[in-house]
C-alpha cells in the first residue's frame, strides 16, 4: 500500500535544498517526536509516511541576487556619470545583503506586491503538489495514498493562495485520445465526469487528507480575491481536515490573526500552545515538538495511530517551560514576547500599515530571540 | 537462514501500512468487498474505462446488503452515491474516509465519512459490521474516482509544470527587469489568473544598461568608448511558439559617454542583445539631429551577471582594455573582434 504523502512547505528565511531533513526542520522534528510512540516501535515514521518538501526562497534569492549584481555592475561603469544615479545603484546591489532583515523584508514585498514574482512562487508550490499528486495516485496499487499539507509562517499564506489556485482555476487539459482513435474518444467522453466542467484537480475532483497551517498569516498576507475565511482552503471544500496552529507568545501570527469560523464544524480544529523550549519560538519545528501538534499530525496522517494510556499522560505533562530555559530567562522571554504580541494585536487602519506592521514585529522578535544569544 | 532469504524475497510485499481501522477492525485486504477484489471482479470494466457501470454494480450490491441495517446512515450514502451517477457532483473524493479530530489533541480522533455526516465509530449492535462494510464500499467509489481522474491529473500536471517553466524563463532567462519595472508588468500585464500563464509582452521603463558605442562619422578608434544607456520607454514581445525562449523588442534610447556627452535614439533588441543608434550634440550648436548617429551595442548587465558573470567580464575586460588601447594611440582589431 503506498505511503501517505505531507507536503511541508516553508516560512521566511534562507532555507538550503534539504531544508526539512536538517535539525530545526519539520521532516527532523517530526521523526524525533515519532521516536516516542510505541506505535511507531520497530518501523521508522518514513516507512509509513513521505515527506515532500516544498523549496521557494530560491526564487526570492534569485530575483534579490539579480538585482544586487546588476546595481554592482552598472555602478563600476555608469556610477561615475552623476552621484545619485551612484546612490541608487548602490542601494540597489544591497539587494542581496543576506542578512534576516532583507529575508524577511525582502519576501513578504516581493510576494504580496509583485505579481509575476508571486505567480513564479505559486506555480513551484503547485507545480509540485499536482505532479506528486498524479504521480503517486497513478502509480499506487490498491490503495493510493492521502495527500497532507504542513505549512508554516509564510508559507501557510503560499499553501493557502496555491491550494485555492490549484482547486479553482481552468487549468489547461488537453485530450487524451488522438481524434484518430474514435473509440478512444467515445471512452474518454463516457468515461470523463464532464458533470461540473470539473478538471482534474478541480474543487469537487480532489481534496487533500488534511491541513495544518502553522502560525498562520494568511489572514494579512494571502493574495487570492476570497479571503481564508470564503475560499476553498477549508473542510467540505478541498481539505478534509484543517488544523490552526497558534502559539500565545508568536506574534507573527497575531497581526490580523486567523480564526477558524464556527460554521466550518467539527472537521476543523485549533490547536493552542505556549511552550517556550527556545527563544525562537516561531520556529517550524518548536511547533511541532509539542505533543498536542505533532499527535494531530500522526492521527491525520496515519489514521490507525493511537496513544497507549501511559503515552496520553506523558504527553498531558509536557511541560510549559523547558527546564534549559528555566533559568536563563525564560519569564524576560515570555514578558517581551508579550508586549510584541500585543502590538500584534492592535488595530491598525489599513492593510499596509497592518504588512509594515507585521515587517516590524519579525525583525523585532528576532532580534529579541538572538538576544538570548540563538540566531533565528 | 532460508528463513531470512525468504523475508527478503517477499519484502517489497511485506511493507509496513497505515490505513483506517473501523470498529477495532484493520481492513482486510481479503475482504470480498476490498478494492484488491473490486479490481479483480470489474477488470474488464476497469480495462473499457466503464466506471458508470461499476459505480452502478456497486451501488446496487450496496442496495442490497443485509449488513446495511441502520437506514439513516444507508440513506445518507445512497444520496451521495445517487449524486455521482447521476452526475449532480463530481466522483469521488467525498467517499474518502477522514478522521473527525476530537475535542483534545490527545485523545484518539475518530472516523467518519462524508465530512462527520456518517459516524463511523459507532460500534454498537450491527453498526459494527455496517461501518466496516460502509468503509469497503466508500473506498471503492474512491478509487473508482481515482481511475477515472488519473489519467487526466497526469496530463493536467504536466501543463501546470509547464506553465512553471515558462514563468521561470520568463523572469530568470528571458529580459531582466529592475524592480520598477517588474513592479509594472505586474500591475499592467501580469494576468490575475495563473492558468493563463506568463505574460507574452512586457513594458521597458527607465531600462539600463551599458555599452560599447562608436561614431559613425568617423569609424574611428578615438570614437569608441563606454555609454551608459538608459530606455525610458519600450516594449517586448515573446512570440508564443517560442516559449518563453526568445524574444524581441524596441526602445527610445537615452546614452551617456564621456566625450559626446548624452544622446537620444532608439533601441532594437533580440534577446540579450540590444543595438541601437544615438544622436549627440558633438558640433556643440545644441541640435542632435544634424550630427551623424553613434552606434550603441548593448550587452545587458543583468543577465550577463547572473548568469554567465565569468564571460561577461573576460567580455568587459577585453573591451575595456580595447578601448584604453585605442586611447593609448594602438592598434584596435581586438575592439572589432569583441562585438
Amino acid at each position: 500500500m503506498a505511503r501517505n504523502i505531507v507536503f511541508l512547505i516553508h516560512g521566511v528565511g534562507q532555507h538550503s535544498t534539504d531544508w526539512s531533513d536538517i535539525v530545526g526542520g519539520p521532516a527532523n522534528a517530526l521523526r524525533a517526536a515519532a521516536k516516542g510512540y510505541s506505535y511507531f516501535s520497530g518501523r521508522s515514521f518514513d516507512e509509513l509516511v513521505e515527506f515532500v518538501p516544498i523549496r521557494y526562497d530560491d526564487i526570492f534569492d534569485r530575483i534579490l541576487t539579480g538585482w544586487a549584481e546588476s546595481g554592482r555592475k552598472l555602478r563600476e561603469i555608469g556610477g561615475a556619470f552623476s552621484p545619485m544615479l551612484d546612490s541608487g545603484l548602490m542601494f540597489l546591489s544591497k539587494a542581496d545583503s543576506g542578512s534576516p532583515a532583507v529575508a524577511i523584508g525582502g519576501d513578504v514585498p516581493l510576494y504580496k506586491g509583485f505579481r509575476l514574482f508571486r505567480h513564479r512562487v505559486l506555480m513551484r508550490v503547485i507545480a509540485d503538489m499536482a505532479s506528486t499528486i498524479a504521480s503517486r495516485t497513478q502509480s499506487a496499487q490498491g490503495t493510493p495514498p492521502s495527500f497532507h499539507v504542513i505549512a508554516h509562517s509564510l508559507g501557510t499564506t503560499v499553501a493557502h493562495d496555491a491550494i485555492h489556485s490549484l482547486g479553482t482555476e481552468n487549468w489547461p487539459e488537453e485530450p487524451l485520445a488522438s481524434e484518430r482513435d474514435p473509440e478512444g474518444v467515445r471512452k474518454e467522453k463516457e468515461s470523463f465526469d464532464a458533470a461540473k466542467s470539473t478538471g482534474a484537480f478541480r474543487n469537487g475532483s480532489f481534496r487533500l487528507g488534511s491541513l495544518f497551517q502553522v502560525s498562520n498569516t494568511s489572514g494579512l498576507l494571502h493574495t487570492t480575491a476570497v479571503s481564508p475565511l470564503d475560499s476553498i482552503v477549508r473542510p467540505d471544500q478541498y481539505v478534509q481536515t484543517f488544523f490552526n496552529v497558534d502559539h500565545e507568545f508568536d506574534p507573527i501570527s497575531k497581526v490580523r490573526p486567523f480564526a477558524i469560523p464556527s460554521a466550518w464544524g467539527s472537521m476543523a480544529r485549533q490547536v493552542s500552545v505556549r511552550h517556550l523550549y527556545e527563544p525562537n519560538i516561531h520556529a517550524f519545528a518548536h511547533y511541532l515538538m509539542h505533543p498536542r501538534v505533532h499527535v494531530s499530525v500522526f492521527k491525520q496522517v496515519c489514521p490507525d495511530f493511537q496513544l497507549t494510556g501511559a503515552e496520553k499522560t506523558v504527553a498531558g505533562q509536557f511541560p510549559d517551560i523547558s527546564p534549559a530555559l528555566l533559568n536563563k530567562g525564560a519569564d524576560r522571554l515570555g514578558r517581551e514576547l508579550g508586549v510584541l504580541v500585543e502590538r500584534g494585536k492592535a488595530s491598525l487602519q489599513d492593510e499596509v500599515q497592518e504588512v509594515k506592521r507585521w515587517v516590524e514585529l519579525y525583525r523585532e522578535f528576532l532580534q529579541v530571540a538572538q538576544s538570548f544569544g540563538v540566531g533565528a | 537462514m532460508r528463513i531470512t532469504l525468504l523475508l527478503l524475497l517477499l519484502a517489497p510485499q511485506v511493507g509496513f501500512s497505515t490505513d483506517f481501522t473501523i470498529c477495532d477492525r484493520p481492513r482486510d485486504a481479503k475482504n470480498p468487498l476490498a478494492w484488491e477484489s473490486i479490481e479483480k471482479r470489474f477488470s474488464q470494466e476497469i480495462s473499457d474505462r466503464k466506471f458508470q457501470d461499476i459505480l452502478e454494480q456497486l451501488l446496487k450490491d450496496f442496495q442490497s446488503s443485509p449488513n446495511q441495517a441502520d437506514l439513516a446512515v444507508k440513506g445518507t450514502f445512497e444520496s451521495r452515491a445517487g449524486d455521482v451517477l447521476r452526475k449532480k457532483t463530481p466522483c469521488c473524493p467525498d467517499f474518502a474516509l477522514a478522521m473527525q479530530p476530537a475535542e483534545s489533541e490527545l485523545d484518539n480522533d475518530k472516523p467518519v465519512l462524508f465530512g462527520g455526516k456518517i459516524d463511523l465509530s459507532v460500534c454498537d449492535g450491527r453498526r459494527g459490521d455496517q461501518n466496516d462494510e460502509l468503509r469497503y464500499f466508500a473506498h471503492a467509489f474512491e478509487n473508482v474516482g481515482n481511475l477515472q481522474a488519473a489519467p487526466q491529473r497526469m496530463k493536467t500536471a504536466g501543463s501546470i509544470r509547464d506553465i512553471e517553466k515558462d514563468f521561470d524563463r520568463l523572469l530568470f532567462q528571458g529580459f531582466p527587469m529592475f524592480p520598477w519595472e517588474a513592479l509594472v508588468n505586474s500591475w499592467l500585464l501580469t494576468d490575475a489568473s495563473l492558468a493563463k500563464g506568463a505574460p507574452y509582452n512586457q513594458l521597458v521603463l527607465a531600462h539600463m544598461s551599458v555599452g560599447a558605442s562608436v561614431g559613425t562619422e568617423r569609424f574611428s578608434k578615438s570614437t569608441l568608448g563606454w555609454g551608459l544607456a538608459v530606455e525610458p520607454l519600450g516594449w517586448v514581445h515573446y512570440p508564443r511558439s517560442g516559449k518563453h525562449e526568445r524574444w524581441w523588442g524596441v526602445s527610445s534610447l537615452l546614452c551617456l559617454r564621456n566625450g559626446v556627452g548624452l544622446g537620444a535614439g532608439f533601441a532594437v533588441r533580440y534577446n540579450q542583445f540590444s543595438l541601437g543608434l544615438t544622436w549627440h550634440d558633438t558640433n556643440d550648436n545644441n541640435r542632435l539631429f544634424d550630427n551623424r548617429p553613434h552606434v550603441f551595442i548593448g550587452l545587458d548587465v543583468y543577465q550577463f551577471a547572473g548568469r554567465k558573470m565569468r564571460q561577461y567580464s573576460e567580455i568587459t575586460d577585453r573591451l575595456k582594455k580595447d578601448v584604453d588601447a585605442v586611447r593609448a594611440g594602438a592598434p584596435g582589431p581586438e575592439a572589432q573582434r569583441s562585438r
